[in-house]
């Protein structure tokens, strides 16, 4: 039952205090970044998936319309704590929809159109969470995941008068189904790869299932291109050096992370969701940078630890639970819902830092390119990778984000429902709602299914705990 | 009057057959003779003869001395007698511009749907948008809602207006609504507040609608859901314009094609 | 001689078995007009360009939620119920989030049979194209380049024909003829009223999207001249251009529609008929593949994008594509009619509304439908309002 104080908005709470630092940076991360405007120096806007270390060889400072976004869906207007008044997400969703813009459209994308349609109308850009992000000289996107952040970039760079660059990521088919129903074979395995594995002379796994040398090719000449286009804006010069040290300092947060991933299957559950999402901030965009780097190295410290003891986040863990695909930015108290039935969200893939590739200082441009080409993806490699991820979590249950609103998430959605059911007998529940905007929330007949979820997984018993 | 004079007479009428009601005006040279709205479940064809009978025996009128009908609402095409159909957009905003000539911006709201419609200083419409996907922001939802609150309309109205809380309630989807007024009921959130959430959520599509079209005092609202001060007193503060209503906010549409039944039958 | 295009229109699925049978040659299907036809047609197959129906959907919630374009969920639909088994290789294009993602679920739930060797297809029925994002940029042309080369190299497995330059450039030059013979028609909706309604020039122009190139040619010749000699106009409407996305048969119910209410189209931003392709011809003067990717590079798919740099700050490729297809049509009103969860066309309907209102001094309508009939006659009250607000 819904009492009075959920109906507002529901920050979560964090099993690991090295995870309570991710706000810590967050709020050092706009001073830095208004001070830096202050001194006249470059400012972009860009994307989560665009790759960080583009930003720290040029000496720019990138802000990032998801994440404030994000940020704006955690507080309602002037700081009111009555659940009537909007968020400043919700607020700017409206200001973009009355301007035509339709609001079946990504959260994070009316949030950002509605606050510079607001800024650029009224001049002010600053009544908002921390002061807001500097205004940007330029923007930068990527084709990569989704048709909407192209576009939706194209509209504030035409609204803000300020040039815009795309990057242009190959759209790469290694989509092969693992299991499709007994049509087809396995599908090709892609292995990771550290340094040390290159260094014992395996040999480098396949690039990906199906690119190619052009793709290759392709890709190196966008980095070309964006060193150009940012070049020509900042009058900086491209610092190969600076792209190989903060190639080097995320090669080593994803090292970190493969370490807390694998860490993270004890049983019972070290590291919820609570502060996998938690760590969203440092993890998509502090990539690249020391600092980034050193969050995660006293996360997985403190993480190893724990493990070390046996100790859960949860003493009473009962069932283990697995969100699929983004969260309610919101409401992230959601991923605290089920701890009341001793149910804990074990694991979120959602920004997992991927497959590690082996270093080449030599060339960090072409590094950088088949990093980028990794990154791709599709239905058929999304279900198969839930699949594993479920395996190696002991995972009882998945609860769905179907994300209305954002359609690579919601896309695979079904699929996935089905593949879990079929090949592994895992129940998934799903869950209506937006990234930011409240309003794409029923909130008591969401609670009401994950209630049912939880009396049936408890009913059924777990793989981990074999009750 | 006109029959003892020997003068033709030139009377028109103007019939707006919407979801759950059909309204008629009929008037002579700008004044109204006759305005009636009938809450009907007949179809739009029997209802419409019947309220025009109704209409012709008040006014001592019969059907050969209307020069012109014109017809709306979304069962326009179901009157037999109508000369001409015209959309509701250029009816309510026609109906409301004549009973308060400083209209600039006309909301209709509807059983079915919802209108804004933005005039020019000629008070002609240049530009409308509509809701009509969703029961959310329509008199439907207000409806469904007397009966789960067990209020009636007429003091949900009221009680809205005057309380001051307002429960969140989905404004998105109609079925979030009700299960979210339920819940709240449930779990003991006051009559008050949950009434005025209601509205609270009916009013934030109805802002969704106004701000498409652009807000330009004055603000006219028309429609059965006009006479809902607690929408009425909800909007206002939201949009920061005074709203203005008209003495008969239902019969708007009907009297907007009747005005257009007098200009295109000949009338002055 | 407009009949002949409608048979192709309202039997298109019988139509091309017949060809088939008829011809004993490929029918090619593809989605999206960024998919190189004439290298297809190059190869003596038939291209054939996949659209969905009015009929409510089998098979689509087993695999697909409902928040997606209805369009591409029913072509989908189609396919999985083997409606399309007639077509022997589907063309799947990365040009938009659902589209991209046909890829999987044409293989997967709409398979045909072929040899698997080390796990993988030896000829796939599904060919993925990926075709680039962004129109500009240095390795463009080349990147897209090697993806036609690929893509020629299917065609020819499938067909058993190697296409040389000469054979493709001799369907450059069909395709030249059918931009031109298209563009004749265009001019006849510039006249007040048009010689042709907004719904018949569609109709001829979908036909050329299912039948031969060169069959449709020369029905175009015969079909302008008894044209362009028309004494019965139709009606005088008030003079609307219609911007949507996939106006396929079932969608181009709207310009009925418009019709009825009065209005009439006299030009077009649509993805199914071949406005993109208004002004722009195959450059047979580079060697012939190349002069595809170029014309590829051409097409103003909403879903693609271009740079904006200090030097060209707003290029406004899109706006520009419409100026064209709006100027000297003397046009009272725009229609924006966007199918449901078209996320490209959706975010760019404030710029344009702002656009056509600055530029032309017209007003616009917002109109959205999710592809099926019912949700289309619903704009029938919005448009008959709109018409009559600007006929005013």
């Amino acid at each position: 039952m819904i009492t009075k104080e959920q109906q507002s908005i529901a920050g979560s709470v964090k099993a690991l205090s090295a995870t309570k630092q991710a706000w810590t940076l967050q709020k050092e991360e706009y001073a830095a970044g208004q001070r830096w405007k202050e001194e006249g120096k470059p400012v972009a806007w860009s994307c989560a998936v665009f790759p960080k270390e583009l930003f720290w060889a040029m000496d720019i400072f990138p802000f990032f319309p998801e994440q404030f976004s994000a940020l704006f869906s955690v507080r309602r207007l002037e700081g009111s704590q009555d659940p009537s008044v909007p968020t400043y997400a919700t607020h700017f969703c409206q200001i973009a929809e009355a301007e035509g813009n339709p609001d079946y459209l990504c959260g994070y994308a009316r949030t950002g159109l509605g606050y510079v349609i607001e800024g650029v109308r009224t001049g002010n850009w600053t009544d908002v969470p921390m002061g807001g992000p500097p205004l940007p000289d330029f923007l930068v996107t990527t084709s990569y995941v989704c048709d909407v952040r192209m576009k939706w970039f194209e509209s504030m760079a035409q609204m803000l008068k300020v040039p815009l660059f795309t990057l242009d990521v190959p759209e790469i088919a290694h989509d092969i189904p693992s299991s499709p129903w007994g049509l087809r074979g396995p599908a090709l395995s892609i292995r990771s790869m550290t340094q040390r594995d290159l260094q014992r002379g395996r040999p480098e796994p396949p690039l990906v299932a199906a690119a190619a040398d052009y793709d290759l090719d392709y890709m190196i000449s966008q980095i070309e291109d964006f060193f150009d286009f940012a070049e020509n804006i900042t009058g900086h010069k491209r610092d190969l050096d600076k792209l190989n040290e903060a190639l080097e300092w995320s090669y080593k947060t994803c090292e970190l992370n493969r370490e807390i991933n694998e860490l993270r299957k004890a049983v019972p559950a070290p590291m919820p969701s609570t502060d996998g999402f938690g760590s969203a901030y440092p993890r998509l965009y502090l990539m690249g940078t020391k600092r980034g780097h050193d969050y995660f190295l006293a996360l997985r410290d403190e993480l190893k630890e724990k493990v070390a003891r046996g100790e859960g986040a949860f003493p009473n863990e009962k069932f283990r639970l697995s969100w699929f695909g983004l969260p309610l930015w919101f409401n992230m108290g959601i991923f605290n819902y089920f701890e009341k039935f001793g149910g804990v969200f074990v694991y979120e893939g959602a920004y997992n830092t991927g497959l590690l590739r082996p270093r080449r200082p030599e060339d960090p441009v072409r590094e950088l390119a088949i990093k980028c080409l990794g990154a791709g993806g599709g239905i058929g490699s999304t279900v198969s990778g839930i699949l594993e991820e479920c395996r190696q979590y002991q995972i009882d249950g998945v609860v769905l984000s179907y994300l209305i609103t954002c359609r690579p998430i919601v896309f695979p959605a079904v699929e996935i429902a089905n593949a879990l059911e079929k090949e592994l007998g895992i129940p998934t529940v799903r869950l209506e709602c937006d990234l930011v905007d409240e309003r794409i929330f029923a909130q008591s007949q969401a609670y009401t299914r994950l209630d049912a979820f939880a009396e049936a997984l408890l009913q059924k018993g777990s793989i981990a705990h074999g009750n | 009057m006109w029959r003892w004079l020997g003068t033709e007479p030139m009377a028109f009428a103007g019939v707006d057959v919407g979801a759950e009601t059909v309204k008629l005006v009929i008037l002579n040279e700008g004044e109204i003779l006759f305005s009636k709205v009938l809450a009907t479940e007949e179809e739009g064809a029997v209802a419409s003869r019947q309220l025009m009978e109704e209409g012709l025996k008040e006014t001592n009128l019969s059907m050969e001395e209307l020069s012109y009908v014109v017809s709306t609402g979304s069962g326009r095409a179901t009157v037999p007698f109508a000369n001409k159909q015209r959309s509701e957009q250029l009816c309510h905003a026609r109906g409301a511009r004549w009973s308060i000539p400083s209209a600039q911006t006309v909301l209709d709201v509807g059983a079915e749907g919802s209108r804004a419609m933005k005039l020019n200083d000629d008070g002609k419409v240049i530009d409308f948008a509509i809701n009509s996907k969703c029961a959310s922001g329509t008199g439907t939802l207000l409806r469904a809602m007397t009966k789960i609150v067990e209020i009636p309309m007429e003091e949900m109205g009221i009680m809205a207006a005057n309380a001051k809380s307002a429960a969140k309630i989905s404004s998105f989807c109609a079925v979030f609504a009700e299960s979210e007024v339920i819940s709240s009921i449930h779990t003991g959130v006051s009559e008050e507040s949950i009434v005025a959430g209601i509205h609270e959520s009916v009013v934030s599509r109805l802002l969704e609608v106004l701000r498409r079209v652009g807000l330009v005092e004055d603000v006219v609202v028309t429609g059965g859901v006009a006479k809902n001060i607690g929408i009425i007193k909800r909007l206002e503060p939201k949009i920061g314009l005074e709203i203005k209503v008209p003495r008969d906010p239902q019969t708007m549409g009907a009297l907007g094609a009747a005005l257009m039944a007098q200009e295109m039958g000949g009338g002055s | 001689m407009s009949t002949e295009f409608r048979s192709w229109v309202e039997n298109r699925h019988e139509a091309v078995k017949e060809w088939k049978e008829k011809n004993k040659k490929q029918a090619v299907g593809y989605l999206c007009c960024v998919v190189p036809e004439a290298l297809i047609y190059a190869a003596g197959a038939l291209p054939v360009k996949i659209t969905g129906s009015g009929e409510k959907f089998e098979a689509v919630d087993e695999h697909m939620v409902p928040y997606g374009c209805g369009f591409v969920q029913s072509c989908f639909d189609l396919a999985v119920r083997g409606i399309y088994d007639y077509l022997d290789t589907v063309i799947i294009p990365n040009t938009c989030d659902l589209v991209a993602r046909m890829e999987y679920w044409y293989r997967v739930a709409a398979p045909k049979a072929s040899t698997i060797l080390l796990g993988l297809e030896a000829h796939p029925y599904v060919f993925y194209l990926n075709y680039p994002e962004k129109l500009t940029g240095s390795g463009v042309h080349n990147y897209l380049f090697n993806q036609f080369r690929l893509l020629k190299q299917h065609i020819e497995r499938l067909t058993n024909t190697t296409i040389t330059d000469e054979m493709l450039s001799q369907a450059l030059e069909v395709y030249n003829e059918h931009f031109r013979l298209i563009n004749q028609l265009d001019e006849l909706r510039k006249q007040d009223p048009p010689l042709v309604s907004g719904y018949e020039a569609w109709e001829v122009e979908f036909a050329s999207l299912l039948m031969p190139k060169s069959d449709h040619n020369e029905l175009m010749k015969s079909y302008l001249e008894e044209v362009s000699q028309r004494k019965d106009k139709p009606e005088k409407g008030v003079r609307l251009f219609l911007s949507g996305g996939s106006i396929d048969q079932e969608a181009a119910g709207i310009y009925k529609i418009i019709e009825e209410s009065g209005g009439q189209v006299v030009s077009e931003d649509i993805s199914t008929g071949t406005s993109y392709f208004r002004g722009i011809t195959f450059d047979t003067n580079k060697p012939p593949l190349d002069a595809c990717v170029e014309l590829s590079l051409k097409v103003p798919c909403p879903r693609s994008t271009v740079d904006a740099t200090l030097v060209n700050p707003w290029p406004e490729w899109r706006w520009n594509y419409i100026k064209r297809l709006v100027k000297d049509r003397d046009i009272k009103g725009a229609i924006i009619y966007n199918l449901g969860y078209c996320e490209c066309r959706g975010l760019e309907i404030p710029h344009f509304k702002n656009k056509l209102k600055e530029e032309f001094d017209v007003p616009v309508l917002v109109l959205s439908g999710d592809y099926t009939p019912e949700v289309l006659e619903e704009t029938r009250s919005s448009i008959e309002a709109f018409v009559e607000m600007v006929g005013d």
